[in-house]
């Protein structure tokens, strides 16, 4: 990669998380959403802890996965939209790299700020203090896949009318192998510690959705750019 | 790779499709009725399952066309995005409508036998869940395709996304294989193809292949119909010149 590309990666970077400061807290409804869903789940189960604690993990994971779901939307669309994505293809800033620094930045934005409010989470929901740690220890494994395929869809769907449900409907079958090994994973923590086979297992699948989802949404978005 | 090269050309291809899908379709025809007659009439009934195993029939055929269909959409997808050529997009579009029927067909059948042989309508089996997820993936790849306004951009972004997607489905499916001997203590598994008697492999592997040839069937005629669709639509604009031309 040329030294360019590396300089206008940290540019984009902190040009998205410059916008996103000043867009008055719009960055952060993914975790409101994420403490509204969590909320209506302990609801809709009845609140008491002794049935909210073995679901907490599973629980936990798909509000993660939806409040990050619906974030991606609007990854690559405002880009394209105001045509700033068509300046950064003229500045000959490779495709590739520019889908790099977005999912930095909305590593950054929008899974940063859950991480943090796991303990939270955990809270709401009375998860053991054991699993605590395997679940954030199984997030920031799975992470990478998250943005990766989050990326691509968000990437095929720019221009999409009504596109979050299908964003939703694209995504969630590239992440039944990552919710199966990372709640797997939660499971098993407190005997096998991060070294727990579906750990591994899991930074395999996070590694190949990086190597696969980078140029499949660099791919679509010089598609949607023709 | 010669057929290949020789068929991307669309006239060759709709003058090949004329005489094959026919023929696709007679056999089809053949192989469907003969397995039934032979499947029903023909083979004897499982010690265990009596006449259920019947259901075998249409649903190991359906289930094992779903995953063809996947896999030539898929790597009709992967011609289109080297070569660029719209045949292949169209091949892998035609694909995608009846994999999807078959693997839902799959389902259908799966819970029915499901339900006379293990009483249970569903169950989260490794097979059934990926078969599941399958179906997902096929719905996926048309809304993407009916979503899209510009058909060469639907193609495209289309074919990433059976692209991608076949990447992950052996994942998915070890994935869901590992959760479910996970979850499940025991599970009743479905009689292996290797391993049944020739009275009964005999109709499944004519049902099979009657599936495969109406699949076959599906696809030629789907493509020889928007080939003719595009040829139409760029008939048109040209006759109009000529006739501004000779004014």
């Amino acid at each position: 990669m040329h030294s360019k590309n590396i300089h206008s990666i940290g540019g984009v970077i902190i040009r998205d998380i410059r916008i996103a400061v000043r867009s008055g807290g719009a960055w952060l409804m993914g975790l409101v959403f994420f403490a509204v869903f969590l909320s209506l789940t302990a609801i809709a189960l009845g609140g008491d802890f002794k049935t909210l604690r073995p679901l907490a993990p599973a629980l936990i994971w798909l509000a993660v996965v939806f409040s990050l779901l619906f974030s991606f939307e609007h990854l690559f669309a405002d880009d394209v939209r105001d045509s700033s994505l068509e300046h950064i293809k003229l500045s000959g800033m490779s495709m590739s790299a520019y889908v790099l620094a977005k999912i930095c930045a909305h590593w950054l934005l929008c899974i940063l700020p859950l991480i943090l409010a796991l303990p939270l989470a955990g809270l709401m929901l009375g998860l053991p203090e054991a699993l605590l740690m395997g679940l954030f220890v199984s997030l920031v494994i799975a992470s990478p896949a998250l943005v990766c395929y989050g990326a691509f869809a968000g990437a095929c769907l720019v221009g999409f009318r009504a596109g979050g449900f299908l964003l939703v409907v694209l995504t969630i079958p590239l992440l039944v192998p990552v919710l199966i090994f990372a709640l797997g994973g939660v499971i098993s923590y407190p005997e096998a510690g991060v070294l727990a086979p579906e750990f591994k297992a899991l930074a395999g699948i996070s590694l190949i959705a990086t190597a696969v989802g980078i140029p499949a949404a660099a791919a679509a978005l010089n598609t949607v750019m023709e | 790779m010669g057929m290949i090269s020789f068929l991307a050309n669309p006239l060759r291809f709709k003058k090949f499709a004329r005489i094959a899908a026919p023929i696709f379709g007679v056999l089809a025809l053949v192989l469907i009725v003969t397995g039934i007659w032979v499947g029903i009439w023909r083979s004897p009934e499982d010690q265990l399952q009596g006449h259920s195993v019947r259901i075998m029939y249409v649903h190991v055929p359906a289930v094992w066309n779903g995953m063809m269909a996947y896999g030539a959409m898929a790597l009709a997808s992967l011609f289109a995005y080297i070569w660029r050529h719209p045949l292949a997009d169209e091949l892998a579009r035609a694909c995608a409508l009846p994999g999807a029927a078959f693997t839902a067909l799959g389902l259908l059948t799966g819970s029915l036998w499901g339900k006379t042989s293990w009483g249970t309508f569903w169950q989260w089996d490794g097979r059934m869940t990926s078969t599941l997820i399958l179906l997902f993936l096929f719905i996926g790849y048309m809304a993407v395709w009916a979503g899209t306004p510009d058909k060469r951009r639907a193609a495209r972004i289309a074919g990433l996304v059976a692209m991608v997607g076949s990447i992950n489905l052996p994942i998915i499916k070890f994935s869901v294989d590992w959760w479910n001997t996970l979850h499940q203590t025991s599970s009743v598994s479905m009689p292996d193809a290797p391993g049944l008697p020739a009275s009964i492999l005999l109709p499944l592997m004519l049902m099979t292949f009657g599936y495969s040839f109406f699949f076959g069937w599906l696809v030629l005629s789907k493509v020889q119909n928007s080939i003719s669709k595009a040829g139409a639509k760029r008939r048109k604009p040209a006759a109009a010149k000529t006739s501004l031309e000779n004014l």
